[in-house]
């Protein structure tokens, strides 16, 4: 595995297990190394979104219940018909309405990131991890993937993001480059990439070779 | 809440053969239980039933329990209770309703060219009273009957319909005993098994004075069937039987009696006795199997634990506590045993009238058998159930989801 991944994930680790490896990562004021499982639990269902490589779906449970899932443990509960308004919500906002009832195999690849990032979004988290998120995933796919992530960022909402594709970096803000387990750089992205626009000049492209075919 | 239930259900859907084979063991051990109890309360049922077809608040003097030479007699064995007992029991004892000497004699009994080898037994006109017994028709013997020693008799079901046919009145007609003209004043009812098993209606009832007369020539009796007022009054009048008696036969104190007064109670805790045996064994066997069901569970659930480790990587991942994994794969456990323990519920009651029927071995399934098989199932579920779901809930998350 890659070291970027295994970097993102000894982060996440210390998140989610408390396992002090970085010590005072401070997250909504809270400083994650003191808390405990449960506490640490409870940050992740409320606080943090995560969007894995390999979508990390439930098999056989359709879209709709898998972007319930995390409704199923917030403290205190919420109501079953709050749960699939809210979960709707996050699919509509991922442009999946219309595939809620479909399971993670009658699914596409980035269908099926879609829907994870919708899990993802539901609790309202202020932070949304995202390792590899398009590594499974055709470019054009990528591109929307990123789209996403950018209409949130412009919302307010913190992304970070493992890739070692260089031209997905370039959707973002600010690059760290890391090495080895260092951190080789870390500056703001100057030529940043805009996704709309993107989709729209790779439509154009298209067009262009559909006419000359 | 229903949350939980759905999903479990739903996980154990989806390995549905699997689940019904885990659930197998639970199914042979609630059914066993069930079975098991309802043959112990049936047997119980079948007895009281018997015991109780004897009569109300019955006492039976036994004589017998001599030692001789070291060789220790059956009860009523030897015959040794006197006319004088009885006379004796009659005036001093307090609180009976009924009482009658019993002398028995096997013999032949011919009526036209129909014969039958019967119990005669000679009584007094209180036995019918004592034991509870009513008239089909006809009427009883009297006190004069008994005096005088008339040739009259009374006839149980059985032989009647064995002499005579079935359902036809032979009050009036003569059955020969020993040579014997008797007339048969009446037709007695069916009283249907006594306690060891024997037909209580293939009997033909004698005044005794003419059983002892002019059959046996015996002069003393087997037994005395006593009734007591009322069921409160029944130690009591053990007591005044047994002393009145000992007295009477100048038994010196420390010695044992040469009779035995026994209750219904008693005779009916006797039989019991084995029938507990019965059950304890049943149930031992039943135990064994629950047991063996509940490692399936949990062997099958900690299979369970580890295919679905990267399912439980997302729960936690999304914020599920340890707990909530806990819960899950405990109530998956516990739906395992409960319909493993309803379906077992389900074969007993289908097994146990079958047992009645095809090897007309009584049984009873009681709500408590039931209720218990329940909560028993519930409990297996849990503590079998506990471990895996531990496992479960210890998962680190960052492990669980990397797992292959």
């Amino acid at each position: 595995m890659s070291t970027p991944v295994i970097q993102l994930e000894d982060f996440c680790k210390t998140y989610i297990s408390g396992e002090v490896q970085v010590h005072a990562v401070r997250l909504d004021g809270v400083n994650v190394g003191e808390l405990n499982r449960d506490e640490l639990a409870d940050l992740r269902n409320q606080k943090i979104g995560f969007v894995f490589q390999g979508f990390n779906l439930l098999e056989r449970t359709t879209a709709l219940e898998n972007v319930e899932l995390p409704m199923l443990y917030c403290r205190p509960g919420v109501r079953t018909r709050t749960q699939r308004e809210r979960a709707e919500k996050a699919l509509a906002l991922v442009s999946l309405a219309d595939r809620s009832d479909h399971t993670p195999s009658q699914l596409s690849g980035g269908q099926q990131q879609r829907v994870a990032i919708a899990r993802a979004l539901v609790n309202e988290p202020k932070l949304l991890l995202a390792d590899e998120p398009t590594g499974n995933l055709d470019s054009r796919t990528s591109i929307e993937i990123m789209g996403i992530f950018q209409q949130l960022n412009e919302q307010g909402m913190t992304v970070i993001m493992v890739t070692h594709e260089l031209d997905i970096a370039r959707y973002c803000r600010r690059v760290v480059v890391m090495r080895d387990g260092l951190i080789r750089s870390d500056e703001a992205v100057n030529d940043r990439l805009h996704a709309a626009e993107e989709l729209a000049r790779l439509d154009a492209e298209q067009k262009a070779i559909q006419l000359t075919a | 809440m229903f949350a939980v239930f759905k999903i479990a259900l739903r996980a154990l859907r989806r390995n549905i053969l699997r689940s019904f084979l885990t659930m197998l063991g639970i199914i042979v051990g609630i059914s066993a239980v069930i079975v098991g109890v309802s043959m112990g309360a049936g047997a119980k049922a079948e007895v009281d039933k018997r015991i109780a077809s004897m009569g109300n608040n019955l006492l039976t003097v036994m004589s017998g329990n001599m030692t001789r030479g070291g060789v220790r007699g059956g009860f009523g064995m030897a015959p040794n209770l006197t006319p004088g007992d009885y006379e004796a029991i009659r005036k001093e004892v307090s609180s009976i309703t009924a009482i009658s000497p019993e002398a028995r004699v096997q013999s032949q009994i011919a009526a036209g060219n129909q014969n039958s080898f019967v119990q005669v037994s000679g009584v007094s006109a209180e036995y019918l009273t004592a034991r509870s017994w009513g008239l089909r028709s006809g009427d009883n013997f009297t006190e004069v009957d008994v005096r005088n020693a008339n040739k009259v008799c009374l006839i149980g079901a059985t032989t009647a319909k064995t002499l005579f046919g079935e359902n036809i009145d032979p009050v009036g007609q003569v059955v020969r005993i020993k040579n014997a003209p008797f007339t048969i004043v009446g037709w007695l009812e069916a009283k249907g098994s006594g306690s060891f098993g024997q037909d209580q209606d293939d009997v033909v009832l004698l005044p005794y004075t003419a059983v002892m007369k002019k059959l046996s020539g015996d002069t003393k009796f087997r037994s005395f069937s006593v009734q007591a007022e009322s069921p409160g009054s029944v130690p009591d009048v053990q007591a005044q039987l047994t002393s009145l008696l000992r007295q009477r036969h100048q038994i010196a104190d420390g010695k044992d009696d040469d009779f035995m007064v026994r209750t219904q109670q008693e005779t009916s805790d006797f039989f019991n006795a084995n029938n507990r045996i019965m059950t304890i064994i049943i149930s031992y066997f039943a135990g064994i199997s629950l047991v063996v069901g509940g490692i399936g569970i949990m062997n099958i659930m900690l299979v369970s634990v580890t295919e679905r480790t990267r399912e439980i990587g997302i729960r936690l991942a999304v914020g599920a506590r340890s707990r909530d994994v806990m819960r899950q794969f405990l109530t998956e456990a516990v739906m395992l045993s409960l319909m493993g323990g309803a379906m077992g519920i389900g074969t007993g009651f289908w097994l146990a009238p079958m047992l009645t029927k095809i090897a007309q071995f009584p049984t009873l399934i009681s709500n408590s058998s039931v209720i218990m098989a329940f909560t028993v199932s519930a409990i297996i579920g849990i503590v079998f159930g506990f471990f895996p779901a531990l496992k479960a809930a210890r998962l680190d998350p960052i492990d669980a989801l990397r797992y292959e």
